[in-house]
């Protein structure tokens, strides 16, 4: 993942590096390329102007310019914004709240919400050891529930029998009330994909949320989502309030701009990764190492942060 | 529909009665890449622009509608109908695509459309991985009234779509439409195995796959570009059908992708329903790009 990103960044960077001094245009020139490089990527135009702004104003500063290794200074400000970007640490999901814990999952169709729901399922039953209940508010998309409950299966997770004909809120309804009569720790709801201007389905979703009273909410994105990552996660939070955002298939080619885009215009965590179908193929996500690895240079910012 | 009514918002506050110059360039450039066009197609619309009315007087309504006659210069070479060749009995349709584009959802669609002109057609269930793919597409075959072959979870694909191809022979289908499970086109082993189902199609008909139809949901972004690059040259993609317009993104990508392939757009996907499946029309989609419509 990243790598996309890490070999442009890198080159364009490695330019500055090198030099003993570093006039504003020099800075101007490689911010050009930041610039071009971050949009390659997919990262939201909104985003790379305000990252683009921020690098400039730090890097243009007297006491960075007339530094002895002033280009070692300017990767060290894109590397730092980069990570305020992303956000610095790790934070993985919440679950200190009376059981049942009740998370849910929301976000646009064909995003891997389901495939996610199964893989945090095992995830918390096999490393957590919690008593897990699945149910999938899906009533739309021919045969979603039963991927679930073929996924439960799978993962020997519980998951909430099926009813036909219950709408979604029901389901959520009972699925509390199950797990409370079952003795399970958690919770999660896996709900049908949605585009974030239908409003009739949105405004399902926030009923869903009240008949819930989910302590995590996770938009799962994809990491392949061009331009429209911003839309999609501003609208989804202003309908529900998200709580952390999960990337799914950053096992594609190494991209993911959406990842920084939808951090960035959210301020919401990226709790998780996605990294392939398996149900075991999901990993926690540290903004620091990543924000490393775009950069491909650990090294120069540690010698500058030693200095 | 909200991010076009905001370039042309955009658009129209950057052009009461200015000159086209660099600084008004560079942000139509910036308009065009936040529908995906990426920045180096959004560069030659631009460019195109420039060479026409530099310099000169220009209002919002004249660039939206230049900028429109760009891009649908590009595309209007690929928008073109479905039609098959009916000759081949069945004339085999092999969907491929990456995860979640659509693949099953727009079979259903296509075979509603199919089989209300009179054709009668089968679906097979080539993704035998991901859960309950195989049940997904039968509720798809009873919905549009078509026969339908499938096989166990985990099955092998290719050996599906070879048994699937002789019983819609023998049971005189007019079509088959096989599923494929969705894939990341840089994962060698899942693209190998695409291969596969091609290269055994093939064992019963030279010809066959006739058609190989990729699907590409709107919202991708730049991955779109080598998305089909790599099914087209696996999987001889012949066909595209980009799903999920009915959202805010633009699908800007297929501008860059068709100057490049040149591959036929059939059919763009508008909603989860059955006959939301629309043609594919050029001028539509440049006009919604460049602010125009909506
Ligand atoms: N390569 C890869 N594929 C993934 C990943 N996560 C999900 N998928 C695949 O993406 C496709 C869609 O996943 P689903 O979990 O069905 O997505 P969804 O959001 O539930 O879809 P709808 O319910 O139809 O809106 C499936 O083919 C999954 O196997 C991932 O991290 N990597
Ligand atoms: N809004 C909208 N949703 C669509 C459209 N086409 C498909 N979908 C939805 O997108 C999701 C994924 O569609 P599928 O047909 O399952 O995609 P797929 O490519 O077969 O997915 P995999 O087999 O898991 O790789 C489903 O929820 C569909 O209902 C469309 O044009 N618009
Ligand atoms: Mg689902
Ligand atoms: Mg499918």
């Amino acid at each position: 993942m990243f790598e996309n990103l890490q070999d442009r960044l890198g080159s364009i960077l490695n330019g500055l590096t090198g030099r003993g001094a570093l006039s504003e245009a020099d800075v101007s020139a490689a911010l050009r390329e930041v610039r071009r490089a971050l949009l390659e990527a997919d990262v939201s135009l909104e985003v790379v102007r305000a990252f683009t702004d921020k690098v400039r104003e730090k890097a243009v500063g007297a006491e960075v310019l007339k530094s002895i290794k002033p280009g070692q200074m300017v990767v060290k400000i894109v590397h730092d914004e980069l990570i305020e970007m992303l956000g610095s640490e790790g934070v993985g999901i919440d679950l200190h709240a009376p059981a049942p814990v009740v998370i849910m999952m929301v976000g646009l169709q064909g995003s891997g919400k389901t495939t996610t729901t199964g893989k945090i399922a095992k995830r918390l039953t096999d490393r957590e050891k919690k008593k897990v209940l699945m149910a999938s508010l899906d009533t739309r998309r021919p045969a979603a529930q039963e991927q679930l409950r073929q996924l439960g299966v799978q993962t020997q997770v519980d998951t909430l029998p099926i009813i036909a004909g219950q709408s979604p809120t029901d389901i959520a309804a009972r699925t509390v009330q199950a797990a409370k009569l079952g003795g399970h720790d958690v919770v999660i709801l896996d709900t049908a994909g949605r585009t974030h201007i239908d409003e009739p389905l949105m405004q399902e979703m926030a009923e869903i949320k009240r008949k819930s009273n989910p302590h995590e909410i996770l938009l799962v994105a994809d990491s392949l989502t061009g331009q429209d990552a911003v839309n999609l996660a501003r609208n989804f939070d202003e309908r529900v309030g998200i709580t952390g955002l999960v990337l799914t298939r950053m096992d594609g080619d190494g991209r993911g701009g959406a990842a920084l885009s939808m951090r960035a215009v959210t301020g919401k965590p990226i709790k998780l990764i996605g990294t392939g179908e398996k149900m075991t193929e999901m990993e926690e996500f540290h903004p620091r190492r990543i924000a490393d690895r775009i950069l491909g240079m650990g090294d120069i910012v540690s010698l500058v942060e030693k200095a | 529909a909200r991010t076009s009514s905001q370039l042309t918002g955009q658009i129209t506050a950057l052009f009461t009665k200015r000159k086209l110059d660099e600084e008004t360039l560079e942000d139509l450039e910036d308009l065009l890449i936040q529908s995906d066009l990426g920045v180096e197609t959004a560069m030659r619309i631009t460019g195109a622009l420039s060479a026409e009315r530099y310099g000169k007087d220009v209002t919002g309504e004249d660039v939206s509608r230049i900028m429109a006659a760009e891009i649908s210069k590009v595309l209007s070479p690929v928008a073109k109908p479905l039609q098959l060749d009916l000759s081949h009995k069945p004339h085999v349709i092999l969907v491929v695509g990456v995860n979640g584009t659509g693949k099953t959802t727009t079979i259903g669609k296509l075979a509603a459309k199919l089989s209300g002109s009179g054709l009668k057609v089968m679906l097979a269930a080539g993704d035998t991985f991901r859960a309950a793919a195989i049940e997904q597409l039968k509720i798809w075959a009873d919905r549009t009234g078509s026969e339908f072959i499938g096989t166990k979870l985990g099955a092998d694909a290719a050996g599906l779509a070879y048994d699937a191809f002789e019983q819609a022979r023998a049971k005189k289908s007019d079509v088959l439409i096989i599923d494929t499970a969705g894939r990341l086109q840089n994962k060698a082993e899942l693209m190998a195995e695409l291969e596969k189902i091609v290269r055994v199609l093939a064992k019963l008909d030279p010809d066959a796959p006739h058609t190989v139809l990729q699907t590409l949901d709107a919202t991708t972004g730049q991955n779109a570009l080598q998305q089909v690059e790599i099914f087209r040259n696996v999987a001889g993609v012949n066909g595209l059908i980009m799903t999920k317009l009915d959202g805010t993104a633009r699908g800007g990508i297929l501008v860059g992708i068709a100057a490049k392939h040149k591959l036929p757009v059939y059919f763009i996907g508008v909603g989860e329903g059955v006959d939301d499946l629309e043609p594919f029309e050029a001028d539509d989609f440049a006009k919604a790009i460049a602010g125009l419509t909506h």
